[in-house]
């Protein structure tokens, strides 16, 4: 399955982790309501008919049971508050630092979409951060969401711990003998009626409004903290995101957005075009002294043939290059193929293995230069002969 | 304490159930047809009312208005008496409000099927239906709000808020929506142009779902679960809050149906934010809903009823954390134009709704009919079936959509379209279709299943018409009652309450509407962009009638990979004569904003004839008769000043006829059509310019190009 999406997720700026994301959370909460519904078996009925299959969505959260006389899963209240304490400030670091990041990618993209209507985007020097995040849309969201969820979290753990200090204090004897009761409850449910801020259903009666409709009666249970906290979160939300592009401008509208995409477009074909380009082979070389390639083709010449055709071209084991006889053609192409493939009776090796085609053009092109030097110690003329090479115009 | 003796009416609560069940079951066969269709093109005969863009529109349609339409009725007419204590205030009005709904329903299977449309999605019934519409809709307002009047219980219950928002909004929505000037007893043009136009009708759209297939259900939801479940509502501060909050925030989101078009940024970005703000509100009732069950789920296990309902109350949470979702402009620059869309909406139609009506349906009828239900396992059966029935159709559905859009934006590295013919995108996800129809088929058995246990349990029993019932009549209070908070106050004040929802679900429309029409910066103009010349205009309502928009967009979205494969991206301004608007919402065939000159007229007049011939594997409809059909240009005149109305600058006396008898107007077709007809001669094909086809031709052609042709050096 993910060979079949891969490719194309890479080839889609900015919306690559969304979709998927989206669908996830669709088909787990769809599947996973239909798991639960399909595998409740008579036994567990009794154990979990107050169990709501919401409770599915929230197993990561903290999972402490709330109700006991000061110890959880075997560690002092205390310990665990300190903990919690210590994660929470941890968290709100991490929520410290995150907003950083994205202050900064903020920056970045703006310096960006200048650079990019200049149409010569240059992604050196601007950082680590930069090679990291780049312009996509689903990486700064994928932060700002994080962040959210972080930031709830915080107020998550905060609210544990303060239940804890509050079941820490000295109790009276009533309450500790009604924490018993409550002690029964399943370590899910309570918390289950943690998250939501339920009133247990042993003591719903204290909540049921008096009235009644066609015998429908209400009850008045609080707004759950997480849906009212979300509710809240996504109105900041809102604002941050009409700022975000309408006040800050931190990201472009559609039609500079659309000629940002076209840019990097049209570069990323470019620079596979070019690529294309330096795969030469011994058809498509074109004879150009120019100085790049004298320069990188010398110093390969250094490297590798010196030991067989002397340091100065003038031949040694190898034939001399700087008269105007050659034993396998005097062309450009003639030399690259010799280079490339070798001559295996003559002793001259395949050099393909070892150089890049582009390395090889060089070497060549840097041989063919030496033309007419006048080296130490020539060595005497070899094959047949051919007119001085003519360099290829651009 | 002098209890009143009084009768709640049965008999119109049975006449919707029995119309929500007939009306469903030809609703979802319908839309198994045009299913079938996507993978078996030839299933339409080559009929023209059977062809895919007429009868998609009489699926939505029948499943919106017919179907779910009827189940709302149907619930509202039995909660609503007893939630009031007291029988409905006129039964001649309830009488009135179901025949003419059926006498509506009725005409939409005849017009659509012939072509009367407007094109406008849900809202394609032509301006004598629209009228008939208002009048039975405010017929059903009257009705329910006398009702309320004359209640024997002092507040009103969250279900009838949701009721009376129900009532306002839809009001308002197909009153503005369905401005347009006629131009004969059934062809009208929107009075808005362009995006103008798609604004408003996404404004419509997102709001009949969220008004006609969302609060109304919601209010079902609040009367149903509690009684199915013997438990009390969650929370009564939940679904104050919920409630003004989804009414509010709903109204704002309808421009996250047209992300990426023409519409300007600042209405997209509303668009998304408010979706975002509304899954809160959307959980809210959710959360009512479930939590209700809180302390039942054992009886979820035993009673089929709770079960549809359980999945109705999560499909819809589950759809109203994805429209936000989608709602966002990366994950809908997938999604959108894809399957995605139509997966989407079924998790939400065939779930929410359709699951909650079959639970209502099972826990109306026995007690009405005194009896119990004839089968209770074969209400689980149809459960299940109908269960795996929307895994089947979604599932398959949100493959197919993503695999289409991916392959839509894959380039190759060369920079050319990985899959630049759009056919081979719709190719490659046939088999999806095909798993479609299966799930769609399962769906449609379980209906099946219910109406046949549910007649068996009307056979059993004995129906009650008049269901006596006592209470003591109301005595006037005097302003706030002791202890009485804010809400619970507006609460006993119906007309107060109907007056602040008018006022809530306004605030958003204006806000969005009025600066995209009084704004001229919103769209700014292209002086090279023309009206449509007479025969263009014709073939434009061609394309309307057949329902072309149905499968292909006129929306260029500015993502490389759409200019790469139809051109230039859209401009606000290329739409100023577009009355009404055909951008479109689904891409089943390749977007057509550009394709002018694109081919030659031979081209489309084989493509047109049987599409097959030009490309292999489509599973577009072929047009044959169009080439043997006469255009009819009786009403050209009438279209000609009609648009004039609306600021389309044809010139004055244009349409009127001059000395020689005919008007300039006719001419100009006349000399386009002989012209259009010599060059299809000249490439060998003997067809007469009087043929439809010429003038549907004619406007193809046209598309784009005005634009265009400012472009070119």
């Amino acid at each position: 399955m993910m060979r079949f999406i891969r490719p194309f997720l890479e080839t889609m700026p900015g919306v690559d982790r969304w979709g998927l994301f989206s669908l996830l959370v669709f088909f787990a909460f769809f599947s996973g309501l239909l798991w639960w519904v399909s595998r409740m078996k008579k036994s567990d009925v009794e154990d979990r008919k107050h169990m709501p299959l919401t409770l599915l969505l929230l197993l990561g959260l903290p999972s402490i049971s709330l109700a006991s006389d000061g110890t959880h899963w075997g560690m002092r209240d205390d310990t665990w508050i300190f903990i919690l304490l210590t994660s929470a400030g941890l968290l709100s670091a991490m929520i410290l630092a995150l907003l950083s990041i994205l202050k900064h990618m903020g920056a970045i993209r703006s310096e960006q979409r200048t650079k990019a209507k200049q149409s010569t985007l240059n992604m050196h020097g601007i950082g680590l951060l930069a090679s990291v995040f780049t312009l996509s849309d689903s990486a700064f969201y994928g932060l700002f969401v994080a962040n959210l969820f972080l930031m709830g979290y915080v107020v998550v753990l905060l609210d544990l711990v303060q239940t804890m200090a509050k079941e820490i204090a000295p109790k009276p004897r009533a309450e500790l003998a009604h924490a018993e009761v409550v002690a029964r409850v399943p370590w899910w449910l309570s918390v289950w009626q943690r998250i939501n801020a339920h009133v247990a259903l042993s003591e719903e009666k204290d909540i049921l409004l008096d009235h009644q409709y066609d015998t429908i009666r209400e009850l008045d249970n609080k707004l759950p903290p997480w849906w009212i906290n979300g509710f809240y979160a996504s109105v900041v939300f809102a604002f941050a995101y009409m700022f975000h592009y309408h006040v800050f401008k931190y990201q472009p509208l559609s039609g500079e957005a659309y000629a940002i995409a076209m840019d990097e477009h049209n570069r990323e074909v470019e620079a596979y075009l070019t690529s294309l380009a330096l795969n030469v082979d011994e058809h498509s070389i074109k004879f150009l002294l120019t100085e790049d390639r004298l320069k990188q083709g010398r110093s390969l010449f250094t490297k590798h043939c010196i030991a067989c055709h002397a340091p100065d071209g003038g031949g040694a084991l190898g034939p001399n290059f700087t008269d105007e006889y050659w034993l396998h053609g005097g062309t450009i192409q003639d030399v690259f193929r010799v280079i490339k493939y070798g001559v295996p009776k003559n002793g001259m090796r395949s050099w393909q293995a070892d150089l890049s085609p582009m390395e090889i053009q060089n070497v060549a092109t840097y041989v063919m230069s030496l033309q007419g030097t006048v080296p130490m110690d020539p060595k005497e003329q070899q094959g047949k002969h051919f007119p001085p090479a003519v360099p290829d115009s651009e | 304490m002098n209890k009143e003796i009084f009768h709640y009416d049965n008999a119109i609560v049975r006449n919707f159930a029995i119309a929500t069940m007939v009306w469903g079951l030809v609703g979802m066969l319908v839309g198994l047809t045009v299913a079938s269709q996507l993978v078996w093109p030839e299933l339409n005969a080559d009929l023209p009312w059977l062809t895919f863009g007429r009868i998609r529109p009489l699926h939505t349609n029948a499943v919106i208005f017919a179907f779910v339409g009827n189940g709302i009725f149907a619930g509202v007419y039995y909660s609503m008496q007893r939630l009031l204590k007291t029988r409905m205030w006129s039964d001649a009005l309830s009488h009135v409000n179901f025949w003419g709904w059926q006498l509506i329903i009725v005409s939409a299977a005849l017009t659509l099927p012939l072509g009367y449309t407007t094109s406008k999605e849900y809202a394609e019934l032509e301006w004598p239906i629209d009228i008939a519409i208002t009048l039975v809709w405010v017929v059903f307002g009257l009705n329910m709000f006398m009702t309320i009047l004359k209640r024997r219980e002092r507040h009103l219950y969250v279900a009838v808020w949701f009721y009376i928002a129900t009532f306002v909004t839809v009001a308002v929505l197909h009153v503005v929506n369905s401005f347009e000037l006629p131009v004969g007893i059934l062809k009208s043009y929107s009075w808005y142009a362009g995006v103008q136009d798609a604004l408003v009708q996404w404004w419509y759209g997102h709001n009949a779902v969220a008004f006609f297939l969302t609060t109304p259900y919601l209010g079902l939801m609040y009367y149903f679960v509690p009684k199915a479940s013997n438990r009390p509502i969650y929370s009564y501060r939940l679904s104050i809050i919920h409630f003004w909050a989804l009414i509010f925030i709903y109204i704002w989101a309808g421009p996250h149906h047209l992300l990426h078009t023409a519409l300007p940024d600042w209405a997209q970005s509303l668009g998304t934010v408010f979706s975002i703000m509304l899954i809160a509100p959307s959980w809210g009732g959710m959360l009512n809903g479930l939590l209700t069950l809180r302390g039942a789920w054992d009886k979820v296990r035993k009673d089929p009823i709770l079960k549809f309902m359980v999945v109705a109350v999560s499909a819809y949470g589950m759809a109203t954390l994805e429209g936000p979702l989608l709602s966002l402009k990366s994950i809908n620059a997938i999604s959108h134009f894809t399957d995605w869309t139509i997966a989407h909406v079924h998790v939400g139609g065939l779930g929410w709704n359709g699951m909650l009506t079959f639970g209502m349906l099972y826990w109306l009828i026995p007690r009405m009919w005194q009896t119990p239900l004839h089968s209770e396992r074969a209400a689980n059966w149809h459960f299940w079936i109908a269960t795996l029935g929307i895994l089947f159709y979604a599932l398959p559905l949100y493959w197919a959509g993503f695999t289409q859009a991916m392959m839509w934006k894959q380039f190759k590295p060369e920079g050319m379209l990985m899959h630049p013919n759009f056919l081979e995108t719709v190719l490659q996800i046939i088999p999806m279709y095909a798993m479609r129809v299966v799930g769609g088929t399962l769906y449609l058995l379980g209906a099946i299943l219910m109406t046949w246990n549910l007649r068996q349990t009307m056979k059993n029993g004995n129906l009650l018409r008049n269901e006596e019932a006592s209470a003591p009549a109301l005595k006037p209070v005097q302003g706030r009652m002791q202890g009485e908070k804010w809400h619970r106050w507006l609460e006993r004040k119906p007309a107060l309450l109907l007056v602040m929802s008018l006022i809530v679900i306004l605030i958003g429309g204006i806000a969005e509407m009025v600066p995209t029409m009084l704004v001229e910066s919103n769209i700014p103009t292209i002086a090279a962009v023309q009206p449509y010349s007479p025969l263009e205009l014709e073939g434009r309502d061609l394309y309307i009638r057949e329902g072309c928009n149905n499968c292909h967009s006129q929306m260029i979205r500015p993502f490389p990979d759409e200019t790469e494969r139809y051109g230039p991206y859209s401009r606000a301004g290329e739409f100023v004569y577009d009355h009404p608007f055909l951008w479109g919402s689904k891409r089943t065939g390749p977007d057509l904003q550009r394709e002018g000159d694109r081919y030659p007229d031979s081209w489309h007049y084989y493509h047109m004839v049987d599409p097959q011939t030009m490309s292999p594997g489509s599973i577009m409809p072929r047009y044959g008769w169009l080439a043997e059909d006469v255009l009819d240009t009786e009403s050209l005149s009438a279209k000609i000043a009609a648009m004039r109305t609306l600021g389309v600058p044809y010139p004055e006396g244009y349409e009127l006829p001059g000395s020689k008898g005919l008007s300039p107007a006719a001419q100009d077709l006349q000399q386009q059509a002989d012209s259009l007809a010599s060059r299809l001669a000249g490439d060998g094909i003997q067809c007469a310019s009087d043929r439809e086809i010429i003038a549907l031709i004619a406007y193809l052609q046209r598309l784009g190009t005005d634009f265009t042709s400012t472009l070119e050096p």
